[in-house]
């Protein structure tokens, strides 16, 4: 195969910088590559979910003895010594800034907060022009995609709001059921703890709430 | 993270519902079959949960509990190939996805997919997959497979190059 089309395939070389030939064929695997992932099933069967929480409920009453264990016997804490330093340094800017020092601004990512007197409702919106379904999973909603999106003009962008409560809130778009992607303009980030990252989301409530940046 | 660690069910639940999708497209297109990757998956969940004292970097549990995915993948076709079914009996994935516009000649499309991506080697078939449609870079798929990136590489050119056939239907 021609390394240049070997290297864009890998997304070592952009679509933009292939030669006129090699962008015809690239455009032909793609087309290949984008039948093959909508070959077959995109999630996991109706079901699967309950049958493997059931299973492990199971499991878990026989875990209770290794937990009691864990809980009672000694444990040696190890900490490289400046993560130490910086967690205590975080500590104490969350601890001991003044609150007039938290600036409000005009939030600039995908989901910006929009206030009726007391209801605080919060704009999803998330540009996914190949997208068929857009959701939104959060913190408020147990994970669950059931928060759909909307594009009704078809120009690829999904938008829908959302009344949440006052708070520090973490999401994830869910496009076509099953692909979980991060919001890309989120006003700050944290570790999801499966690999990826959740986008977050800092709301004050009342009259005159405004999305806070980090 | 530390409720999931600690065998804190609605935690793991979480964990479930994130993963299950991704975990479960792999499975049947590696193995082909929507049942036995229905198992895998299922059983991925529970070997994980069983054995989260032995996952090293919690930060990265959803990677962790895909290896197992991937093992058990290897495992079935390994006793597969044992039992000597071959995959033309097993017969082709029911798709419950599908490609839009499904009809006849889609629906031809799709057991061409199947029975090409069924060609080539498990290795092949696995590194092609993560890379193509779970959209890994080969640095995640290197981490999580413990498999060098040029290796990958390798397996990735390899499966590319034995699907080259397949795009005649595209031209």
């Amino acid at each position: 195969m021609n390394k240049e089309l070997d290297q864009y395939l890998d997304g070592e070389l952009d679509g933009a910088d292939l030669q006129p030939d090699v962008k015809q064929e690239a455009e032909v695997w793609n087309a290949f590559l984008r039948d093959v992932r909508e070959s077959g099933a995109q999630g996991a069967p109706v079901g699967l979910e309950s049958l493997v929480l059931n299973s492990i409920q199971t499991e878990k009453r026989s875990q209770w003895p290794r937990i009691i264990d864990w809980w009672i016997a000694p444990h040696a804490i190890r900490i490289r010594p400046l993560i130490g330093l910086a967690a205590a340094a975080v500590l104490a800017v969350i601890f001991l800034l003044p609150k007039d020092a938290v600036v409000p601004v005009e939030p600039s990512g995908a989901a910006t907060t929009v206030v009726d007197n007391e209801v605080v409702y919060v704009q999803f919106k998330l540009e996914a022009p190949e997208a068929k379904s857009v959701a939104v999973a959060g913190d408020f909603n147990e994970w669950v995609p059931g928060v759909m999106l909307a594009d009704p003009d078809g120009d690829g962008v999904w938008a829908g709001r959302l009344k949440l409560s006052p708070g520090v809130h973490r999401y994830m778009y869910v496009i076509d059921g099953s692909h979980w992607v991060t919001d890309p303009y989120a006003e700050r980030y944290t570790e999801d703890g499966f690999g990826r990252q959740n986008a977050v989301i800092a709301i004050t409530g009342g009259a005159g709430a405004r999305s806070l940046a980090p | 993270m530390h409720a999931v660690l600690a065998g804190d069910q609605d935690s793991y639940a979480v964990l479930v519902r994130r993963h299950k999708d991704s975990l479960y497209r792999y499975a049947e297109r590696m193995t082909g079959r929507t049942d036995e990757a229905a198992d895998i998956v299922q059983q991925a969940f529970i070997n994980g949960f069983r054995n989260l004292d032995r996952c090293r970097n919690p930060e990265k549990i959803g990677g962790w509990l895909f290896r197992i995915a991937v093992n058990l993948c290897k495992d079935q076709l390994k006793g597969r190939a044992r039992r000597e079914v071959s995959l033309e009996v097993a017969g082709p994935l029911q798709a419950s996805g599908g490609l839009p516009e499904d009809g006849a000649e889609r629906a031809e499309i799709r057991e061409k997919i199947y029975r090409a991506l069924q060609s080539l080697s498990s290795e092949h078939r696995e590194a092609f997959l993560l890379k193509h449609v779970e959209g890994w870079s080969y640095e995640e798929m290197a981490e999580k497979l413990e498999i060098s990136v040029s290796a990958l590489k390798m397996r990735v050119h390899r499966a590319r190059d034995q699907l080259q056939g397949m795009l005649e239907i595209y031209r």
